[in-house]
């Protein structure tokens, strides 16, 4: 039954209508054959037995002159008279004791189902095959002998037969009338339903809400068209004012885009001039600087220039001075730069020990002038992905600004410490910051310049210059100081978990790569447009990982696999091919790549996911936070 | 004559005690296939009161439906010792059997429905018969051997295949107003019109 509706229901509504009309009389004309049959059957059953037992009384009665004068042979002539119903199979004739004293068998009679009349017999009996009947024979109210009549059941079996003949002609007539029926009444229902999805498929197709459903209906199906119809309308309505919406929408949008852009282009063009203006006045400044430097050599290098003490100390100050403000042109300079994001940080390994060192040796003479003591405590192995110029500068001001304010006997311990790997400390047992002044120490804006122990006068943008280098390579500074106690700058350096090159020839998938592995925490990323550059970078920098595009030109992306495993560093990097090329004369991109040397491929356009678990599969660096929330 | 009916009788007798001291009369009947003279007596004698079954007898011969059945048998016929056994405990169609023995038909009982002659003809039966026809009383009246009945006996007794078979003269039947039922008739050999006959 279930089945039966899992299939009814996938169908068309007009055959699921036409086969319910159908099973519907089907079942009743069933219904009613069958209980006709079997009202039918009850007389003909009641039939049989009335008739064996009409002629088994007749027989007895015919019989008993024969019994009684012992004549058998009349008593055969007597039953054989019977034998003319051919459902009568045979006829016995019993004497008063049981015993057989006349029969009649029909020609082909089948086997007897008369049971051993020895024993007490019924009146009659139903066998599968057979109706007997056991008849006293009576005479003056004493049993004279019996006759046994059996009867085949052909009568009920040929009226089996009829009753299917006339089923199937039933039948035969039904299934046509009850087909044409069905077809007829199910159009009734299916046909409003059938042209509604019709318009309703229209309007979904074409989106256009102004369609209507048509057709007079009363009842449940008035109604539904009338609901379709008016939903229809509301629709419209609605989508009508949206569009208006959607077009004041677009108007004010492409207003407001217009007035931006105004506005962009008048910013860009005001960032512009400034640029313009400040490098004209910086190189400006700088170039009269630079010759009243050179003229203040001049003054007291020349042997012709009579020197006298005086002169020659006013000429000095005044070239410490010009050497000061040349200086401070330079910072301002840089610091506008990093501000405003100019400024191309080229970032590298580096190991931040040797360098302090370096500015340690350069700064030491006037350390040891004033007797203060350096100490470099960072370990030789450790790594910040930083800009070298601008480190250095970074550790030079922080080494002349501790050197400037400190005394003889102070010292200098610059350090990493425990609780933050990625830091660098510089600590000093100085004098310490005042407190007012400590919250503005780092803020370009505010000048905090004060004249060091040994009247040393300093730009007053060192400190922000600091802050400027860190925040440019997205670390950040703080310092820490009580007064009297000494002063603790704390630098942290993002930490670099990896170094991707990524090669391409194509700028767009660059920009999207980095923009999908940028999600990963802790990368950083070279870029070269073909294979030559990047072997020039991986030289270089040593990546952790090269993602590669096959198709280059100079040097496409086998020859860099081959070229990158000739040279000894370089042939431990992994390399992970990206191709827009599925297969290659008949062998897969894949395949080759692989077969090339590289660690495993993806392929173009690249599945956001696929890429971002390959790489951190070959970094392995699946812990990173960043594989979280997002994926 | 009486001597050797005498010896007779006595035989008859001795072999009817047997055959009912083993059998009923239904038996007898049924087994008359091989007859003896003991066993003819028997069969004849049940034959005789049996024949009240199927015979129907004009209005007036008997009183009430309890009436007895009066069947007169010849003294000397061995048949008469046999029916007056079997009337001990028969009853010929509801009615209680009395068998009346005669030497002279004059003796013959004036009440008797059924008379026994044995084998009469000629003009012993012609007698028995102008003695009827006289009565008041209306008999079926019976003999032996095919003859009687065609000379005017309503039936009579004869052997067939060592069988006791009987043939009724329907017309005899018929002028004295009983009426035979066709079950017995079936049963019988037909006298009196030669079509009847085979």
């Amino acid at each position: 039954m279930k089945a039966m509706d899992n299939v009814l229901r996938r169908m068309p509504l007009k055959w699921q209508l036409m086969f319910m009309v159908i099973f519907s009389c089907l079942a009743t004309l069933i219904i009613a054959i069958a209980l006709f049959i079997i009202a039918d059957l009850t007389v003909v059953y009641k039939n049989l037995a009335k008739e064996i037992q009409v002629n088994a009384s007749v027989a007895a009665e015919q019989s008993s002159a024969a019994l009684l004068f012992g004549d058998s042979k009349t008593a055969e002539d007597i039953v054989a008279a019977f034998g003319a119903e051919e459902h009568i199979q045979r006829i016995l004739v019993l004497d008063h004791d049981k015993k057989l004293f006349a029969s009649y068998v029909a020609p082909n009679a089948s086997a007897s189902t008369i049971p051993d009349f020895k024993d007490p017999f019924p009146d009659l009996l139903w066998t599968n095959s057979s109706h007997v009947r056991f008849q006293p024979v009576v005479m003056n109210s004493k049993t004279i002998g019996w006759i046994v009549i059996e009867s085949d059941l052909s009568m009920i079996y040929d009226r089996y037969r009829l009753y299917g003949v006339l089923s199937l002609v039933i039948l035969f007539v039904w299934a046509p009338v009850s087909f044409l029926l069905a077809a007829r009444l199910q159009g009734l229902i299916s046909e409003p339903l059938s042209d509604l999805a019709k318009v309703a498929r229209q309007v979904s197709l074409q989106r256009d809400y102004a369609h209507r459903a048509l057709g007079d209906y009363a009842y449940e199906l008035g109604d539904l068209f009338k609901a379709f119809n008016e939903m229809l309308a509301q629709i419209q309505a609605k989508d009508r004012r949206l569009e208006d919406h959607a077009a004041q929408l677009e108007a004010k949008v492409a207003e407001r885009t217009r007035d931006l852009e105004g506005a962009k282009e008048r910013a860009e063009k005001a960032t512009a001039m400034k640029d313009k203006y400040v490098s004209l006045v910086s190189h400006d400044l700088r170039s009269p600087i630079a010759s009243i430097l050179g003229i203040l050599g001049l003054m007291t290098n020349l042997p012709e220039i009579k020197q006298s003490p005086k002169s020659t100390d006013l000429t000095l100050r005044a070239s410490n001075s010009a050497k000061r403000l040349l200086r401070m042109i330079d910072i301002l300079l840089d610091i506008g730069r990093l501000q405003t994001g100019r400024m191309m940080l080229a970032k590298e390994r580096i190991k931040p020990a040797q360098i302090i060192d370096q500015q340690i040796e350069g700064i030491l003479a006037l350390a040891n002038s004033k007797g203060i003591v350096l100490e470099n405590k960072i370990p030789a192995e450790m790594e910040i992905f930083a800009d070298q110029n601008l480190f250095n500068q970074l550790i030079l001001n922080l080494l002349s600004n501790a050197v400037k304010f400190l005394r003889g006997g102070d010292k200098v311990t610059i350090y990493q410490p425990r609780d933050l790997p990625g830091a660098i400390v510089v600590q000093d047992t100085g004098p310490g910051v005042d407190s007012d002044l400590l919250p503005h120490l780092l803020d370009s804006s505010v000048k905090t310049s004060t004249t060091g122990t040994s009247g040393e006068r300093g730009t007053g943008l060192g400190l922000p210059y600091c802050r400027e280098i860190i925040e440019a390579h997205g670390g950040s500074i703080r310092v820490e100081s009580i007064q009297g106690q000494g002063a603790k700058f704390i630098m942290e350096f993002p930490p670099v978990c990896a170094l991707i090159l990524l090669v391409d020839d194509q700028p767009a998938q660059i920009l999207m790569l980095k923009q999908i592995l940028s999600r990963i925490e802790g990368v950083d990323f070279i870029e070269a447009e073909n294979g030559k550059q990047a072997m020039e970078l991986a030289d270089k920098f040593t990546p952790d990982l090269v993602i590669t595009d096959m198709n280059m030109p100079v040097m496409n992306g086998f020859e860099l696999l081959s070229a990158l495993k000739e040279v000894s560093p370089s042939k431990k990097i992994p390399v992970i091919a990206a191709s827009s090329i599925s297969d290659s004369h008949g062998r897969s991109a894949r395949k080759l790549a692989l077969e090339s040397g590289a660690l495993d491929f993806v392929q173009k356009p690249v599945d956001e996911e696929d890429l971002l678990r390959r790489v951190r599969d070959v970094l392995k660096l699946n812990k990173a936070p960043g594989a979280q929330g997002v994926s | 004559m009486g001597r050797a009916l005498h010896g007779y009788k006595v035989k008859a007798l001795l072999a009817t005690w047997l055959l009912l001291s083993l059998t009923n009369t239904h038996q007898a009947l049924g087994q008359q296939a091989s007859t003896g003279l003991a066993d003819a007596a028997n069969v004849k004698a049940a034959f005789l009161y049996q024949i009240a079954n199927f015979i129907e007898w004009p209005p007036g011969v008997f009183i009430d439906k309890s009436s007895p059945l009066v069947i007169a048998v010849h003294e000397n016929n061995p048949v008469m010792n046999a029916l007056r056994t079997a009337a001990r405990e028969a009853t010929a169609a509801g009615r209680p059997i009395i068998v009346r023995g005669y030497i002279w038909p004059d003796d013959i009982d004036p009440s008797a429905s059924i008379i026994y002659t044995g084998a009469t003809t000629g003009k012993a039966l012609h007698n028995i018969l102008s003695l009827l026809s006289h009565r008041k009383q209306i008999s079926f009246l019976v003999a032996d051997g095919e003859e009687a009945a065609q000379e005017g006996a309503m039936m009579s007794f004869y052997l067939e295949d060592n069988r006791i078979r009987f043939i009724i003269n329907v017309n005899a039947a018929g002028a004295a107003g009983i009426v035979i039922s066709s079950k017995l008739l079936r049963l019988a050999k037909l006298a009196g019109e030669k079509t009847w006959e085979k």
